[in-house]
């Protein structure tokens, strides 16, 4: 469904990503785990076209889209939930769903899914949602890019700043946006709980891919365990 | 919704716009005869004001950029319903009260293209740099007009047809009312104050960002130069002078003041600058100190503004049923 293909991409002079080979097949959930700075958020960035890459192709059902803008990209089905959630804090958290919906033509039974998946949401909906906990925010995130009806999700550490607690409940309904039947690539700190969920991975090192395999594997994997679980 | 409540709320409607105008002519005719001309021209003024800071809201309040000059699209829009009135009156007919409504219309569309054509730096510059250029654009649409000889050059034009009045100017006024209250509460709406608050989020949601920057730019221009178009048809007069930076100051001033990213604000912002320094006219040249003291007083008690983001009834809660 994705698959990217020696991706170079950077900011300024300093380059990211070097010559990175990625794919995730259709219904998957694939997590890309990595040390800080190893390029992981640049990778999701380059996917939603909000940067450019330099060399490579991005292909998304066969077609390449490196050369579309962001929202032609979210038009064919992609969405990304950026790191640190960038939710429009000045706007209710009602209006945040209606931006995120922004490329479809959105129903109330749109938003009923979305207050199911999250019932908190549905009691703030009239709050400003710069005044909702970190938690709810990452929900809200997750809602308003769901509103976009991807087949596609780009996830950039969900788990950021949240309680074990929280980071469970979130952890779980990504499983069920992903038993829906929605692909989903997420980038994880959280290892651990990244490869528990998800079929495949990829450890990304100062912007190359150090592994690949099935989760199964990386989480057997000696060399990883020391690595990225710290053990 | 169904046909025939669809015909209903139309007609409701209709019928709405209908007594809004006849109550607007009605008082109209009362301040003709009854009020002192010196408080009709105040409150003339008042909104004027109101749609330069509704149409400045839009771009500083809503889509968070910064615009220095507002005063430069009004002027275009003064300057070119005038010149069709005066300078080069097609006829008899842009001396009518419809034809001078035509004029300013036109004086509207034309600043909406120099909207457009400021909005396209807008694209790669922010905060004070976009400003700086906007101020600079204001600058030399001023010094444009001082030297074109045909339009009056520093003496200004005279002989405008006094055409706009109470009734026009608040027309116009709730009409641009309307027109931002509904955008703000319609998808493109919601995309537009996207922006203020995280570029990028909005641009990973889909939002075409250069676009809807440009398109800001271009509607707040459209109904600056419509305040323009009634400034000059009710003046009578316009020169350079009245187009200069303190002008767009102001009108950054009332939007601040009422409160960023609300119309109730906007209005409110306009009246307090506007009937202020008339009404420290007691203090003779003090005002000149005491108003902005005033204002530094009122961003120290409300640094969000007036109102802050909300709108004025949102402090009067209602009452649970
Ligand atoms: N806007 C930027 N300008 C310049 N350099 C940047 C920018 N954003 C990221 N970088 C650099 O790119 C490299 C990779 O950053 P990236 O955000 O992709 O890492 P990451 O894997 O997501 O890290 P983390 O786990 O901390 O989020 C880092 O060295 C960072 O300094
Ligand atoms: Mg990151």
């Amino acid at each position: 469904m994705l698959r990217l293909e020696g991706i170079e991409a950077g900011y300024g002079r300093c380059a990211v990503l070097r010559g990175l080979n990625l794919e995730v097949g259709k219904g998957e959930t694939v997590a890309l785990v990595g040390a800080n700075g190893a390029g992981k958020t640049t990778v999701l960035r380059t996917i939603s076209a909000l940067i450019r890459p330099r060399a490579g192709r991005v292909l998304f059902d066969g077609k390449d889209i490196s050369h579309l803008k962001p929202h032609e990209i979210v038009c064919r089905g992609l969405s990304h939930v950026p790191e640190r959630r960038g939710i429009f804090a000045n706007l209710t958290v009602y209006e945040n769903l209606v931006v995120g919906g922004y490329t479809q033509r959105l129903t109330s039974k749109d938003f009923e899914e979305v207050y199911t998946l999250f019932p908190v949401l549905r009691e703030r909906a009239k709050q400003s949602a710069g005044t909702l906990s970190g938690g709810e925010q990452q929900m809200l995130a997750i809602s308003r890019a769901l509103l976009s009806r991807p087949k596609l999700l780009l996830l950039d550490e969900p788990s950021l700043g949240l309680a074990p607690l929280v980071t469970k409940k979130i952890f779980e309904t990504i499983q069920r946006i992903s038993s829906q039947g929605t692909t989903v690539l997420l980038v994880e700190q959280n290892a651990h709980a990244a490869l528990k969920i998800s079929q495949r991975a990829y450890v990304l090192e100062v912007g190359e891919v150090r592994f690949a395999g099935s989760s199964k594997e990386l989480q057997a994997n000696d060399e990883i365990r020391r690595a990225y679980l710290g053990e | 919704m169904s046909a025939p409540s669809q015909n209903a709320g139309f007609l409701k409607q209709a019928t709405i716009t209908a007594v809004f105008i006849a109550v607007l002519w009605g008082v109209d005719q009362l301040l003709q005869i009854g009020l002192n001309p010196y408080y009709v021209r105040v409150v003339v003024n008042c909104g004027i004001a109101a749609i330069l800071a509704l149409s400045l809201n839009l771009i500083n309040g809503c889509a968070g950029q910064f615009s220095l000059g507002h005063a430069g699209f009004m002027a275009v829009g003064a300057y070119v319903s005038a010149t069709l009135t005066t300078v080069y009156p097609a006829g008899e007919f842009f001396q009518s009260p419809l034809g001078v409504g035509v004029a300013i219309t036109i004086g509207g569309i034309v600043a909406a293209l120099a909207g457009y054509l400021v909005g396209l730096p807008s694209l790669r510059l922010k905060g004070d740099y976009l400003a700086i250029v906007t101020l600079g654009f204001s600058e030399m649409i001023r010094v444009c007009f001082l030297n074109i000889p045909a339009v009056g050059g520093a003496r200004g034009m005279n002989g405008i047809p006094v055409h706009s009045s109470f009734f026009w100017v608040y027309l116009w006024a709730a009409l641009a009312w309307v027109f931002f209250w509904r955008l703000l509460r319609s998808g493109r709406g919601r995309a537009i104050l996207a922006l203020r608050d995280d570029e990028t989020a909005a641009e990973a949601m889909g939002v075409e960002v250069s676009h809807f920057k440009v398109v800001s730019f271009s509607l707040s221009s459209a109904f600056a130069g419509i305040a323009g178009g009634l400034f000059a048809h009710y003046q009578g007069f316009i020169d350079p002078q009245s187009f200069d930076f303190s002008r767009s100051v102001l009108v950054v001033i009332m939007v601040v003041l009422g409160g960023m990213g609300s119309l109730s604000g906007a209005v409110l912002g306009a009246v307090v600058v506007t009937v202020l320094p008339e009404s420290l006219r007691v203090f003779e040249s003090y005002r000149l100190i005491i108003f902005p003291l005033v204002l530094i007083l009122m961003m120290l008690l409300r640094p969000k503004g007036i109102l802050g983001h909300r709108e004025i009834w949102e402090f009067f809660p209602r009452r649970a049923k």
